[in-house]
């Protein structure tokens, strides 16, 4: 409600991902050049079927979906985690410009509604951040993306529905089997009367091994969750 | 929508020039111009409409809040006032000083400048019951002089009101508790730092802190001027940033979020501003600051290019007068000129280094205030960068120190103190690092006032540097706007010498009671005769020497002295300390007067060569250009100083002028037959005394023009009416510096203008 003001009072002169100058606001953070590159990137590829991890040789399944079939039902994206995928979660994280998760949000809602097969969602829930990380950024950017969703969508969102119990190093700098570890146990669901039967939409920033979207749908469905679908803004790509 | 802040900012700016100089011919020019720019470049009209809107809404608001300058006001010997005191008193020994909301219905008494020559026990907010004499204040009486009466009409103040004793002021009612909470705070801390820090630390640091010089050394003031760190004493972005940078580490040790923390930030920042009284630059840092914090709290993209315009925009539409106050001109170019060249500039360094950045700021800011500086204050100051340099992080160290002491001040006054004893030691190291700036050659340069015309120009060049970096197809402009810019600053540095080359000029300076009279040969010579002189204000610092400054004169070629009487000397005194001077001619006949030890000790410090002057010398300054000594005789010791003050006549031709210090009516008399009527200008002796009341002389010499240098209404009754009919009769046009302010007659030799700085009375 508050956006039409704040663009008038911040006016956003130049492409929030290439800097080219121009007049952008809430409803247009990017130039269309950047734009079209994103539309251009969500067809480079097949998607995995599962985990909606981009895949060159055209597999139904990645390989790790193969291997270990993941507890969620689907993860979808909406485009690889590539610029101008990767600056623009970049901005809205780490320099704090939280108008972008208003079209994120959208852009998001949108690949849900293009894919049937998220079905029946009844509660989205972000995944939730460490709370040095909140002390630093100031915000969730899940939490901003899941509300804008939950917005477009009409659907409630949750966003204490699932905590962090602990703080855990950073993922960047770690390999597949330690972000696993580092995770385990990590996130659980306080009031679980409130996931109990329903179906949940997970809601991050992105997707790369899967370990904590994982673990988090492990403890949604193990608080009584019946289904758990992911979607994220951008996502790895795989084999 | 989407709006572009710097450009509603300038037409909001626009409009308000266009209202307050009442140009409707270019206010329509202008439309039609965007109308038919509209109509033909279609891709043009959004902008077009929003910058004629913003025009149009500047020329109203303009219109609607400022009465139109009066020019009917009328002195009242007793005035009864009461209202609420507006503004925090100031008390500087002698007088309190303090604005007053009256609530009359004229516009012209709403506010009024209050002046109480003892010190008046009120505090802002008071509600209080005045009497005492309704005054205008005077019109400047020296080109370049500051406008004071044109500062407070642009405030909306027409009047003094002058109180004597403080058995004519009343206190109805006690200010409201909050406000008074908030002064009773700030004279706490103000009370601490004075016992804690030897005077004039104290004074510089409270000057830091809460903005002003109170209690700051004139002199002491002078050197912060010529090393370009006035700015630490009109608080603005440094210390809202300081502040803001403060506060945001003490929530953070608490844990707040962002919310905390803007919350906690916006209020800091409004107690700060109501306990500085919102001076323009606390306004716009203020405004920044909270836009700043709303963009950080909301997660949008702040460019403080935008948050400036926005900040200026919102100020313009509260209160579109404070366009034309300098304090708020300066802090809004001096910010933007950080804000565009900054940015710029660094890209020429491939290397970053905290030192270029330090230097780069103060260059920045400095460019972008060069010519309102000039304008205002003649001086131009290059080694402010060095200065910056070094002070920048030592006083914002003390204005941190400062705010912690203030902050603790209500806790324990010995742990404040612990905070204060640091901060009088950065003071200290500031101090070193001004004398020492100040003593390098070039340091600083005085140069004449730039025409509003010029200073324009500046800007419209700047401006367009700045755009052309930002359009591509712009970009061809950049390298000759610079050179442009770079012209301009060549021409401000030119010596006055170099102006009105080929007209000799005689200027009498408006000094009040006494005389100052500048000659400029028409080679470019310039010769003092004379420095005024008053036992009520440094008329050598005040007056003399700004408007040398003013016409940008670094140096005099001859300083002359008719005689030792205070109301002619005392100024010279001070000119001759100040300014390199390369001769002093005094009359011979007075050499061993004891009221010239001063003069003499000063000449002796900066080493000047003394020239006696007696009757008989003609000193041909250039080819047809003299100066002849008319009286003194070399050894006539009989009589006072007024019978042996030197007499002196200028020839250029056919102009002549006769300057005659204070001589009584027989010396005048004496010289009569030795000047071949008739005379262009006759210096009236001694003010105008009856004394030297000398009617035959008059109309033997002829003059076209008799000036009388006097001060208003001054006790000794000069000009005598006698004198002023005398005169009359002759036939001369009689010119008055108390009447009519400075006058200056130009002349090439065949022909002469006078000039006087206010308009005669019809």
């Amino acid at each position: 409600m508050l956006d039409p003001i704040l663009d008038v009072l911040f006016p956003q002169g130049a492409c929030c991902i290439c800097r080219k100058p121009g007049r952008y606001g809430c409803r247009q953070p990017w130039c269309q050049e950047c734009l079209d590159t994103m539309i251009e990137l969500q067809k480079s590829g097949s998607n995995c079927e599962r985990c909606g991890k981009y895949l060159a040789e055209g597999n139904a399944l990645c390989s790790d979906c193969q291997s270990h079939p993941p507890r969620f039902d689907i993860a979808r994206a909406v485009g690889p985690y590539e610029d101008p995928y990767r600056i623009a979660i970049k901005v809205l994280k780490f320099m704090g410009r939280k108008y972008l998760a208003s079209q994120m949000g959208r852009m998001m809602a949108q690949t849900i509604k293009d894919e049937p097969r998220f079905g029946q969602i009844d509660l989205i829930v972000p995944v939730p951040i460490s709370k040095s990380s909140l002390q630093v950024r100031g915000f969730n950017q899940a939490a901003l993306l899941a509300r804008k969703i939950g917005k477009e969508l009409g659907i409630k969102t949750e966003c204490g529905a699932l905590t962090r119990t602990r703080d855990t190093p950073n993922q960047t700098d770690l390999s597949k089997e330690e972000r696993e570890r580092n995770l385990a146990c990590v996130f659980q669901v306080p009031d679980s009367t409130k996931v109990e039967g329903k179906n949940i939409l997970l809601v991050d920033d992105v997707y790369t091994t899967g370990a904590t979207s994982k673990e988090c749908t492990r403890a949604l469905l193990d608080a009584g969750a019946s289904r758990v679908c992911i979607i994220t803004w951008a996502t790895g790509r795989g084999f | 929508m989407w709006i572009y802040w710097p450009a509603i900012l300038l037409s909001l700016a626009l409009g308000i020039c266009l209202a307050y100089f009442q140009a409707w011919f270019w206010t329509a020019v202008l439309a039609a111009t965007a109308v038919v720019a509209g109509a033909v470049r279609s891709q043009y009209r959004p902008h077009l409409i929003a910058g004629l809107a913003a025009t149009v809404v500047g020329i109203m608001i303009y219109s609607w809040n400022v009465a139109p300058f009066p020019h009917d006001l009328e002195e009242q010997p007793r005035f009864e006032a009461s209202g609420r005191i507006d503004s925090i008193p100031t008390y500087d020994g002698e007088k309190s000083v303090f604005l007053l909301d009256t609530g009359d219905s004229s516009p012209y008494k709403h506010r009024l400048r209050v002046v109480c020559l003892f010190e008046a026990d009120f505090q802002r907010g008071d509600t209080v019951h005045l009497e005492g004499q309704l005054k205008p204040p005077r019109p400047p009486g020296n080109p370049g002089q500051f406008d004071f009466q044109a500062y407070l009409a642009n405030q909306g103040i027409y009047y003094n009101l002058n109180i004597k004793k403080a058995a004519n002021a009343h206190l109805l009612s006690s200010a409201p508790p909050l406000i008074s909470w908030i002064d009773s705070q700030r004279s706490r801390a103000e009370k601490l730092v004075r016992q804690v820090l030897p005077a004039e630390e104290a004074a510089i640091l409270l000057g830091m802190i809460w903005g002003g010089r109170t209690g700051i050394d004139d002199r002491q003031y002078e050197d912060f001027q010529k090393t370009g760190i006035v700015h630490l004493f009109s608080v603005g972005g440094l210390h809202v940033g300081f502040l803001l940078v403060l506060i945001n580490w003490l929530v953070s040790l608490s844990g707040a979020g962002s919310k905390g923390r803007f919350i906690a930030g916006v209020s800091g920042l409004l107690l700060y501003g109501t306990m500085v009284g919102w001076p323009p630059p606390v306004m716009r840092a203020v405004l920044m600051g909270i836009l700043g914090l709303l963009a950080y709290l909301s997660g949008r993209e702040n460019g403080l290019l935008n948050g400036l315009s926005l900040s200026g925009a919102i100020i313009l539409l509260v209160d579109p007068a404070l366009l034309f106050d300098l304090s708020f001109q300066l802090t809004m170019l001096a910010t933007g000129g950080i804000v565009c060249l900054f940015p710029q500039m660094r890209t020429l360094f491939p290397r970053r280094s905290l030192l270029i950045d330090l230097a780069l700021i103060p260059i920045s800011a400095e460019l972008a205030i060069i010519p309102l500086v000039a304008y205002h204050f003649n001086i131009l100051t290059p080694g402010s960068i060095i200065t910056n340099i070094g002070t920048t992080y030592l006083s914002g160290a003390a204005v941190i120190l400062g705010f912690v002491a203030s902050l603790l001040s209500g806790v324990s006054s010995s742990l404040a103190a612990l905070f204060l004893y640091p901060a009088g030691m950065f003071i200290q190291l500031i101090l070193a690092i001004v004398a020492g700036v100040k003593a390098l050659p070039g340091a600083y340069l005085y140069v004449a006032t730039p025409t509003v015309l010029g200073v324009s120009l500046y800007y419209a060049i700047m401006t367009l540097a700045f755009i052309s970096l930002r359009i591509e197809a712009w970009r061809a402009m950049f390298r000759p706007a610079v050179g442009l810019c770079f012209i301009w600053l060549m021409v401000l540095v030119l010596p006055a010498q170099f102006f009105n080359r080929g007209q000799v000029e005689v200027v009498f300076i408006d000094v009040g009671q006494g005389d100052a009279i500048l000659v400029k040969s028409p080679g470019g010579r310039f010769i003092l005769v004379d420095g005024g002189g008053s036992q009520f204000f440094d008329v050598g610092a005040d007056v003399v020497l700004p408007y040398l400054h003013h016409r940008g004169i670094r140096n005099l070629d001859m300083v002359i002295s008719t005689h030792p009487d205070l109301d002619h000397v005392e100024g010279l005194t001070k000119v001759i300390a100040e300014m390199p001077v390369t001769c002093l001619g005094l009359p011979a006949s007075l050499a061993e007067a004891e009221d010239y030890q001063a003069l003499y000790d000063t000449a002796a410090q900066r080493q000047i060569p003394i020239v006696y002057l007696y009757a008989g010398q003609s000193l041909q300054l250039e080819e047809d250009f003299h100066m002849d000594v008319m009286h003194p005789q070399k050894e006539n010791n009989d009589g006072d100083s007024n019978q042996n003050s030197l007499i002196l006549l200028l020839g250029y031709e056919r102009f002549t002028a006769l300057l005659t210090g204070d001589v009584p009516a027989e010396e005048l008399v004496s010289i009569g037959d030795r000047v071949s009527p008739p005379l262009t200008i006759l210096k009236l002796p001694h003010h105008g005394s009856k004394g030297s009341l000398a009617r035959g002389f008059y109309q033997q010499v002829k003059p076209a023009a008799a000036v009388i240098s006097a001060g208003l209404d001054n006790p000794f009754g000069h000009p005598h009416p006698q004198v002023v009919s005398a005169v009359q009769e002759s036939g001369a046009r009689i010119l008055r510096t108390d009447l009519q302010g400075a006058i200056t007659i130009r002349s090439n030799g065949h022909e002469y203008q006078i000039q006087t700085q206010i308009a005669s009375p019809p």
